[in-house]
């Protein structure tokens, strides 16, 4: 029994860490769990690249430790791997429901269609906040529309993030760059920053900082640097391409 | 939800900007004016918060200056392009800083206000 809830107990905060979940909320989530199964003296210790969890249970002491390479984005399955926590922790759940629920969260993937349309979209409203026109509405839309189908195709052969971003944002710099040439009234500018609006490592920075915020130091400071990295790779795709 | 929160703290950015000519205090307001509601209506909803600020504070994200930073590293122009890193950096800065007061104000005053609602309404029940 107590299996299950430590198996549990690891793939949620393993999952909640990979969806870019905050390192405490993972730990808190492994803790109530473990708890909720009866164990005593549970540590918890996150951090973005493993997880590990020790707890006694009838006078033995266990130990799981699990590693973690890939990272990506989701909001909604932060969401969703939250509620299961709370209903587990509250007894509304058995931890056999919680782990098929949770592959389901898992395989459930959205179609890739949709994200690359509204990631477009957003390029496309940046592009009028910064003052575009309507015929660099329309640009940015498709220049977008195409970087992400790239980024999207890059990440599925498996390149790094932060590799795929910055391919992301040649392609977005030189398409506006050969629009240029058929459009000369257009400004490159709105159109480039536009597009690459959406590849911004936004969440990783809120990350960091309410990881430092929390007291999680090792997380906070590995968060920063990929955020830091990832926008030093997109800012240099576009400056190769501005540059030639 | 989130969206609202957007309009209303790039609406305060753009009116403090205005009003004061500077961009680093406008960065703060706009950013605690869309983070403070965030916090809350997150535990409301009972969802992470970060899933909703992170939508809330997109408007404000320094995407133009971190473009001309970029364009004058790519044009040799070292010197213009380092004032430009230096104010992307104090931009985010201070947007980081109004996070953290946002996230403060949730952890001390927002969380045992609403555990005091939540038993409130457990204990009608």
């Amino acid at each position: 029994m107590i299996d299950e809830y430590f198996s549990l107990a690891l793939d949620l905060s393993v999952a909640m860490i990979k969806n870019g979940g905050e390192t405490y909320r993972a730990e808190e989530c492994a803790r109530n769990i473990l708890a909720a199964g009866g164990a005593q003296e549970i540590e918890v210790l996150a951090l973005p690249t493993g997880i590990t969890i020790t707890a006694g249970y009838n006078g033995k002491n266990i130990t799981r430790v699990r590693s973690l390479k890939m990272r990506i984005n989701n909001l909604g399955n932060i969401d969703s791997i939250n509620t299961i926590s709370r209903e587990v922790s509250a007894g509304k759940m058995q931890p056999a429901e919680a782990i098929s629920a949770l592959q389901k969260i898992e395989g459930s993937q959205r179609s890739i269609f949709r994200r690359i349309i509204f990631a477009s979209l957003t390029s496309g409203m940046f592009t009028l906040m910064f003052g575009g026109s309507y015929t660099e509405f329309a640009l940015a839309l498709v220049i977008a529309f195409f970087a992400q189908l790239f980024i999207a195709q890059l990440k599925r052969i498996g390149t790094v993030a932060f590799l795929s971003n910055m391919g992301g944002s040649i392609l977005t710099a030189l398409t506006a760059r050969l629009f240029l040439l058929i459009f000369p009234e257009i400004s490159i500018s709105v159109i480039i920053i536009g597009g690459i609006m959406p590849m911004l490592p936004g969440l990783a920075t809120i990350n960091a900082i309410r990881d430092t915020l929390y007291g999680d130091l090792v997380s906070g400071a590995a968060r920063g640097i990929e955020a830091l990295l990832s926008a030093i790779a997109i800012a240099a795709g576009v400056g190769i391409v501005l540059a030639v | 939800m989130a969206p609202l929160l957007g309009l209303i703290g790039y609406l305060v950015f753009t009116v403090v900007r205005n009003a004061t000519g500077s961009d680093y205090t406008a960065a703060f307001f706009g950013t605690l004016v869309a983070c403070l509601p965030a916090e809350a209506f997150a535990r409301i909803i009972k969802t992470p918060a970060t899933v909703i600020i992170f939508i809330s504070i997109i408007p404000l994200v320094p995407g133009i200056m971190l473009y001309q930073t970029m364009l004058y590293f790519a044009g040799n122009d070292f010197n213009s392009g380092s004032t430009q890193i230096i104010r992307t950096l104090v931009y985010s800065g201070c947007m980081a800083i109004a996070i953290t007061l946002s996230a403060m104000v949730g952890k001390l005053i927002y969380t045992p206000l609403f555990k005091k609602i939540n038993d409130k309404t457990r204990s009608k029940q």
